[in-house]
């Protein structure tokens, strides 16, 4: 994993496949760690896209993201759901469930991915507001 | 001896758990909390336990917040990953913390202290105090919240290096393309950062950038005069060589802010 991070940090974009990978390798880590309380689902449709890219360790971040700022409990099980949406976005939505004292979101994680994709596709990083959840969609780039 | 455990990590738990069956014969854990929500709760609903482990981050925030919520009146040993420094102040009002991960020995001094402190009478136990306990969070959200700042820079003159403490600082300023730093002794120093850069690492409550050359220290201000075209013109205890220190009109009002906050 810690690989990938130094391999891929040089590069602008990698395949969505590898970066799907990684994501798996780091959801494995994290349901050790969390076990029941943390519920994620990717959506298998994104597997199935070819020559599609993402900016390096986009999807880990959000998911990190979601994990720093949200309550995964037993008795409240944090879901993250990795989707595919009209074959242009993959979102990253999380039930909103707020830890106390984590401190004000410094918005840097976000932000340095909203500004990548400035660069890289002509779309925006969207944040659609909705009650209950996060929603992070973030715009396919052909390869 | 009855015991409870506030923790997230199931891991974690579950190692504290066997750890504790090996060093003790008679070990029985009524619960393992893993929230503040459920934590209040239970101990709120039950009889106190003769001793409770406490994480401090907990799945949705921080243990100190318990005390806040409801009494707490067993003795506590901490467990928890931060560092030792931050972690001094529980050691008065705690039975002891330990720094994850843990050796069994580690484990079996805080028992034994624990025994020991409670062993006539669990009355005597040293029990955490509940306003302690919020200063304590206070405390830990800051550090959490607030990055920390460069404290010192590294100059070098000739072959020698020095160090210079952020402290010490009049003011930075760049001069094609070079970064200097000007010590309160009037000298100035070559640092190896661009003012950017700088104006990330030092503390904003004590350096402001003011235009695109300087970032000035608080305490290197004598006075700030008005200047032509809405500008301000910063007069420094110990001036640049011929130059005005000018604050550009966009600045103004932010700068009145830092002057005053």
């Amino acid at each position: 994993m810690y690989r990938y991070v130094l391999d891929s940090r040089e590069k602008e974009v990698v395949p969505l496949e590898e970066e799907l990978k990684q994501l798996e390798a780091y959801v494995f880590l994290m349901k050790i760690r969390f076990g029941e309380s943390l519920q994620i689902e990717i959506d298998q449709a994104l597997s199935q896209l070819e020559g599609i890219n993402l900016a390096p360790l986009t999807l880990q971040m959000l998911v990190e993201n979601a994990l720093k700022h949200n309550e995964a409990s037993k008795s409240n099980p944090l879901a993250i759901e990795v989707v595919l949406e009209k074959e242009d976005y993959v979102v990253v939505r999380n039930k909103l469930q707020t830890k106390l004292n984590v401190g004000e979101s410094t918005g840097v994680g976000l932000e340095n991915i909203s500004a990548r994709y400035k660069f890289l596709s002509d779309k925006p990083v969207l944040t659609p507001k909705e009650p209950g959840f996060f929603t992070v969609k973030i715009p396919l780039i052909p390869a | 001896m009855r015991i409870v455990i506030v923790e997230d990590e199931e891991l974690a738990a579950e190692g504290l758990i066997q750890a504790l069956q090996r060093i003790e014969k008679n070990v029985e854990v009524l619960i393992v909390l893993d929230s503040v929500r459920e934590a209040v709760r239970w101990f709120s609903e039950n009889a106190r336990p003769d001793l409770a482990f406490f994480d401090i981050q907990l799945a949705d925030g921080l243990s100190f917040s318990i005390f806040e919520q409801c009494a707490i009146t067993c003795p506590i040993i901490f467990t928890t990953a931060y560092d030792e420094y931050a972690l001094r102040a529980f050691k008065v009002n705690s039975i002891d913390y330990l720094l994850k991960t843990f050796e069994l020995g580690d484990l079996q001094k805080a028992l034994e202290k624990w025994r020991l402190l409670s062993g006539e009478s669990p009355a005597t136990a040293p029990i955490p105090d509940a306003e302690l306990m919020r200063l304590l969070m206070q405390q830990m959200s800051n550090q959490i919240r607030q990055p920390t700042y460069k404290t010192r820079f590294m100059v070098k003159i000739g072959d020698h290096l020095h160090s210079i403490n952020s402290q010490e600082i009049d003011y930075l300023y760049s001069e094609n393309k070079i970064v200097w730093l000007r010590h309160q002794n009037g000298r100035k120093y070559l640092i190896d950062y661009t003012l950017e850069q700088v104006e990330d690492l030092l503390d904003p409550a004590d350096f402001y950038r003011i235009n695109r050359k300087y970032i000035i220290s608080i305490g290197a201000i004598k006075s700030v005069a008005s200047y032509t075209n809405s500008r301000l013109k910063v007069l420094l205890k110990e001036p640049p060589d011929q130059e005005d220190v000018l604050i550009s009109r966009e600045k103004v009002e932010a700068f009145k802010g830092w002057l005053g906050r």
